[in-house]
């Protein structure tokens, strides 16, 4: 044997090869936890940042809809599942008067057909640019007037860019602007002036005749922003008490985002337990298998003694030993993670069905990290003990025993 | 032989599914009228380099000298990314992130790409330090 292989990293990787079905098994065991680690944080940050977005783009305290879709404009906020649905215009007017409401601005809904297998069905989303509170201030972002006739935004996920050319029902429409990812259903959206969207209802011969009762001005829902005098629960009781015959139902987005919250809560719980579960189970299967190693190997570390190597070295090897396993074991589950989370991405986002939008770099560099660090402690906090005990026996003491 | 059975098996469970998944388990979007779009040539182009992949794992656990097992091994490297390729650069998928090949069929075929490539590199890395080995007992 060289003196190379006296090392104290050689010895302790001669160690892991010579019991390689318990190595693998240690190192899967804490894969499996930074993959959970790094891939539950990375998964509650996205939620958590997605309803960040979603209760900043929700900027209505009230959204009036009709009768029985309270569940579809959840579902077009949240998953950017299309839905059609309308009322007659004309309650504007009169919703406008109740008191207590600021400002009411109505939208449009209309969910394309995906008419070839590379455009799926979209939703359209007419608004209202002089008197619209919710779409407007996130558009002028990105564009510098009002919206004209035939041009579109998109939203980030639709998957066209500035220039581009659409086509809805048989119409073209411009792409003026890409709008940023929220992580809510407005990422699978199109966004027109009001003009252009009853313009594609009137002008399709199917469409128009589909939804003639509900005249020129038809709506699919009013936006409303409460006076901060009232109480917003009272304003949409006194809609709902005033105008409910005529087929009207209204949302109180506070009260969404909180049924939406306290799902998430849930869910964040869940992966907190699952964390703190599995670094337990590392911690305890960790600290039990060294301390059985140590007994295992009373023989080896006394001829280890006997040769020359000092106390120190022996604790050095049994450290170095579970930082190898904890290095290579938080590796691959990090691996792993970022394999999954990252390009299924789109597909976790649709099956949570929950506002999900991915952190910055930077963040997601800081949390792989951080969680690199945590599961890699693992290792070394599990072997201390033994490295403690092996440093106190005495060699004499320690062939006697095996 | 315990590295030529599990490296060997390895690349055929992972050509296969680079061949057959875009067909059967996580398939692209389905042809609507005579209208073909990309993720349908992705999908035949990646019949031909999974079942190179899957190949080359069968030569891996015939062939016994290291040297020649190595040179397969790099040969799986490449295959494995010309998998990755054809659906991010050389073909495509369809554009919508919406679409079924864009949201399942892509990430996965990325995934089992990537697995190929670094199974593909630490097994060359391994049957490097075989042949390096041998060639210093000589």
């Amino acid at each position: 044997m060289s003196d190379k292989n006296l090392t104290t990293i050689a010895l302790s990787i001669q160690n892991l090869k010579r019991k390689p079905f318990r190595s693998t098994c240690l190192i899967i065991l804490v894969s499996i936890f930074s993959f959970v680690l790094f891939g539950g944080s990375i998964l509650a940050v996205n939620l958590t940042n997605g309803m960040d977005n979603m209760s900043k783009r929700l900027g209505a305290d009230i959204l009036v809809v009709p009768a029985g879709y309270d569940k579809s404009v959840q579902d077009i906020l949240l998953t950017g599942h299309p839905s059609s649905f309308y009322i007659n215009g004309s309650i504007q007017d009169k919703i406008a008067r109740v008191n207590g409401v600021k400002t009411v601005s109505p939208q449009l809904y209309i969910a394309t057909l995906s008419a070839t297998c590379c455009s799926a069905s979209l939703q359209l989303i007419g608004f209202d640019p002089n008197s619209d509170f919710v779409i407007q201030p996130w558009i002028s972002k990105r564009v510098r007037s009002n919206i004209l006739n035939n041009e579109i935004v998109v939203g980030g996920n639709v998957g066209a860019k500035p220039g581009d050319v659409l086509k809805f029902y048989g119409r073209k429409y411009r792409v003026v602007a890409c709008m940023d990812k929220t992580g809510t259903g407005l990422d699978a959206s199109v966004f027109m002036n009001m003009n252009t969207a009853r313009k594609v209802i009137f002008n399709n011969e199917k469409l128009s005749s589909q939804y003639a009762n509900f005249g020129k001005t038809l709506i699919s829902s009013l936006s409303i922003k409460v006076e901060k005098s009232y109480d917003i629960n009272e304003v949409a009781s006194n809609i709902l008490k005033n105008y409910g015959e005529k087929g009207i139902d209204v949302i109180v987005s506070k009260n969404m985002l909180s049924s939406i919250s306290n799902n998430l809560h849930t869910f964040l719980l869940f992966i907190d337990a699952l964390i703190i579960v599995f670094w337990l189970l590392a911690i305890i299967v960790l600290t039990t298998v060294f301390a059985v190693i140590l007994n295992e190997r009373k023989r080896e570390i006394s001829i280890l003694r006997s040769i020359g190597a000092t106390r120190k070295k022996i604790s050095r090897i049994i450290l170095c030993e579970s930082s190898l396993i904890s290095l290579i074991g938080s590796l691959v589950g990090i691996f792993f993670a970022c394999l999954i989370l990252f390009p299924f991405n789109a597909f976790i986002s649709t099956s949570l069905k929950l506002p999900y939008l991915l952190p910055s770099f930077l963040e997601i560099l800081v949390f792989l990290l951080a969680s690199f660090l945590i599961s890699f402690s693992v290792g070394p906090i599990a072997s201390i003990f033994a490295a403690f005990k092996i440093g106190k026996s005495e060699t004499y003491t320690m062939m006697q025993e095996d | 032989m315990k590295n030529r059975i599990i490296t060997g098996v390895s690349f055929v469970i992972l050509g296969v599914l680079i061949a057959i998944g875009p067909l059967y388990i996580f398939k692209v979007c389905s042809p609507m009228g005579k209208e073909v779009m990309k993720c349908f040539y992705t999908a035949k182009a990646e019949i031909g380099v999974g079942s190179l992949i899957a190949i080359l794992g069968v030569l891996l656990f015939v062939f016994k000298s290291a040297q020649t097992r190595f040179g397969v091994s790099i040969s799986v490297t490449f295959a494995g990314i010309l998998a990755g390729l054809i659906p991010t650069v050389l073909i495509g998928v369809c554009s919508m992130p919406a679409m079924h090949c864009h949201m399942v069929t892509l990430p996965a075929i990325i995934v089992l790409s990537v697995l190929t490539i670094a199974g593909s590199i630490i097994n060359s890395l391994y049957l490097f330090s075989l042949i390096k080995r041998d060639h210093l007992k000589l």
